[in-house]
């Protein structure tokens, strides 16, 4: 043995402790789902689907199936079972098994708030620089015939595909698009997805199965924050330029990118402008206050990757991560047809709502969430069924029956607009109560009061 | 040969190889979120925040990685730029990241007991970690368990299921190693 030896010894073992002792390692539980996430990852990435996908069609181009989803949604289930899991073990109540907060409805709220927007540079030379860099993007996307993005999103799988779960998983979220010849796109997550088909856009839900028909404007979709991604003339030129006005801040940086090359990174400062009590701050895209990152390849000027960041007191969260991004690759038609489930329930019309509209447009929004309470706990499911939006499913019912109404409060509504919040406290048949704001909307102008989420 | 290695079980991994993957996973996976861990100050949430979104970006990127050098090197490269973007985003500034290479610390080893200012510093435990993740990994394995774990080494030949003196030899080349990787690491910078 070397005399020099010992002291070598001790000092490499204080060297080893202070760089890699268990404080320097990850958690036995992290390390545990961060493997599963990147086996996820690799699936999507390296897969049987994936190579089926990369593998040369006749024309020689990738084509995209519609089976590549599978990876994703399925990750995206195993996510969401273990975050349920997770969930649960905080808050056993029945509602949260089967409810998302808002469920429908409040992307026409949102709709009404601020678009994605850009910039206040603290120079003008820097303010032409990134808004030189937008307009370069534009005209690289220009001429796109079709995108595909892919990435990831911290939302409930079956919510509204603007409303986000900031403090839940990453779910994985797809949108496909073909601008010619006729302009089609499809959006899904696990819980939820859109199609539009030319003609019209269906929307369903899972599990409940439960489906929307309405006209084919995109600007209807609750996506519309996404669409507004994939347009990406519009994005980078009209959407980013209007946002000017709004103040916000943009700035430019200069990168290296993984994988070698240049990137420029344009950094949006988007405000909701909603006070830090609203109810709705930070419940969706669109009324977030949040960082939106567009990364560009400076030599391609095309758009690689958008990634969204929750602003907070407490830092900075992810919450959107875009990181796939193809342009111009043929999409498999079937991709824009939605195969629905035998079992599919549809959403009543309008017109089917509106039936007894002399009783029932009379109502105030706390006179109806009350009804609907009361009506739930009498089992009356034809008298609930006139403020529900959809059918009332054996699973509603069998959380719902008997339930007490403990309180209903006056409604109030976000500084945003948007349809009003019932305040109310109830008591399920097994004992366990909840307070929560139920969301009512108008059906129509003087219409009647439908509940849309908060359940 | 480790770079040799390291292509072997990248090309595995893209081609779906799931085996693959959670071999490489524990075999960089640990040490890259050291090297995370304390490049943010050893901020336990945003390192795990970033570790994620690197292992993430690397097998993604990962058909790019060609063997040019070691695969934990070319993981801290991705998580170099990570880390950026992160600090980017917390508006810290990036000198924060720059870090000067600390005192030669092979020099420090013959000299005497190491100061604790020196195993304080952010540069050391950097530089600790990028070359425990540059060692093969039954040496990794043997000097994290008898070092940073504090086993015995009856207790690490019983985990590394090798008799006591075949692991008091692991022991040995694998300090030598360590030592030697020490003084010839580069300069690291983020």
């Amino acid at each position: 043995m070397n005399e020099r030896e010992p002291r070598d010894e001790q000092n490499l073992a204080r060297l080893i402790e202070a760089g890699f002792g268990p404080d320097a390692r990850p958690e036995a539980a992290k390390r545990q789902e961060v493997l599963r996430r990147l086996q996820g990852v690799c699936r999507a990435e390296f897969g049987p689907a994936a190579r089926a996908q990369a593998r040369p069609a006749n024309n020689g181009q990738a084509k995209i199936q519609v089976s590549s989803v599978e990876p994703a949604i399925g990750r995206a289930r195993r996510e969401q079972t273990e975050y349920k899991t997770n969930k649960q073990q905080r808050r056993n109540t029945l509602m949260s098994k089967l409810f998302s907060p808002w469920g429908l409805g409040l992307g026409a709220a949102t709709a009404a708030a601020a678009a994605v927007g850009v910039l206040v540079l603290t120079t003008p030379r820097a303010h032409a620089t990134a808004t030189d860099v937008l307009a370069k993007g534009a005209q690289a996307v220009a001429q796109i015939t079709s995108i595909h993005l892919r990435g990831q999103m911290r939302t409930a799988p079956a919510d509204n595909l603007s409303m986000l779960a900031p403090t839940g998983p990453l779910v994985p979220i797809e949108l496909w698009k073909q601008f010619e010849p006729v302009k089609k796109w499809r959006v899904e997550k696990s819980g939820r997805v859109e199609v539009m088909d030319g003609q019209s856009i269906v929307m369903l839900i899972r599990p409940r199965n439960l489906a929307f028909r309405w006209g084919p404007d995109e600007a209807k979709s609750d996506a519309n924050w996404l669409q507004r991604v994939s347009n990406l003339s519009q994005t980078l030129t009209n959407e980013l330029k209007s946002a000017l006005a709004k103040g916000w801040k943009l700035s430019l940086a200069d990168q290296r990118g993984a994988d070698g090359r240049n990137k420029s990174v344009v950094t949006v400062e988007a405000r909701s402008n909603l006070p830090d009590d609203d109810f709705l701050k930070n419940a969706s895209i669109d009324l977030s206050d949040s960082r939106w990152v567009y990364r560009f390849d400076s030599q391609t000027e095309l758009l690689e990757s958008v990634q969204a960041y929750l602003s907070a007191k407490s830092g900075d969260a992810l919450i959107l991560d875009i990181d796939q991004i193809e342009y111009n690759q043929p999409i498999d038609p079937a991709v824009f047809t939605l195969q629905l489930p035998t079992n599919v329930a549809w959403a009543p019309t309008t017109k089917e709502l509106l039936a007894d509209k002399e009783k029932y447009p009379a109502m105030t929004p706390s006179e109806a969430a009350r009804a609907f309470f009361e009506a739930c706990g009498r089992e009356d499911w034809a008298a609930a069924g006139k403020f529900w939006i959809g059918p009332l499913g054996d699973d509603l019912k069998t959380v719902l029956g008997g339930l007490k109404v403990i309180s209903i409060g006056q409604p109030f509504t976000s500084a945003g607009g948007g349809d009003p919040f019932v305040p109310y406290e109830i008591q399920f048949k097994n004992g366990e109560t909840k307070k929560f704001n139920l969301h009512i909307a108008k059906v129509s102008a003087g219409g009647r009061c439908v509940v849309t989420g908060g359940l | 040969m480790q770079a040799t290695d390291d292509l072997a079980l990248a090309a595995l991994v893209t081609a779906g190889d799931e085996a693959a993957l959670a071999a490489l996973y524990d075999r960089y996976a640990d040490p890259l979120f050291g090297f995370i861990y304390h490049a943010l100050d050893h901020a336990r949430p945003d390192a795990e925040e970033v570790w994620q979104d690197t292992l993430s970006a690397a097998i993604r990127a990962l058909p790019t990685y060609r063997g040019q050098g070691q695969l934990f090197s070319w993981l801290c490269g991705i998580a170099r730029h990570k880390l950026a973007d992160h600090c980017r985003r917390r508006s810290r500034p990036g000198q924060d990241l720059l870090l000067v290479p600390p005192e030669d610390l092979t020099r420090l080893l013959d000299q005497g007991p190491l100061p604790e200012e020196v195993l304080s510093q952010k540069a050391t435990c950097l530089r600790v970690v990028e070359v425990l993740g540059q060692l093969p990994p039954d040496y990794r394995a043997a000097l994290s368990a008898r070092y940073a774990d504090g086993s015995s080494v009856e207790e690490v030949a019983r985990l590394l299921a090798k008799s006591y003196k075949a692991t008091e030899s692991l022991l040995s080349r694998a300090r030598a190693a360590f030592r030697a990787a020490l003084s010839g690491q580069t300069e690291i910078q983020l």
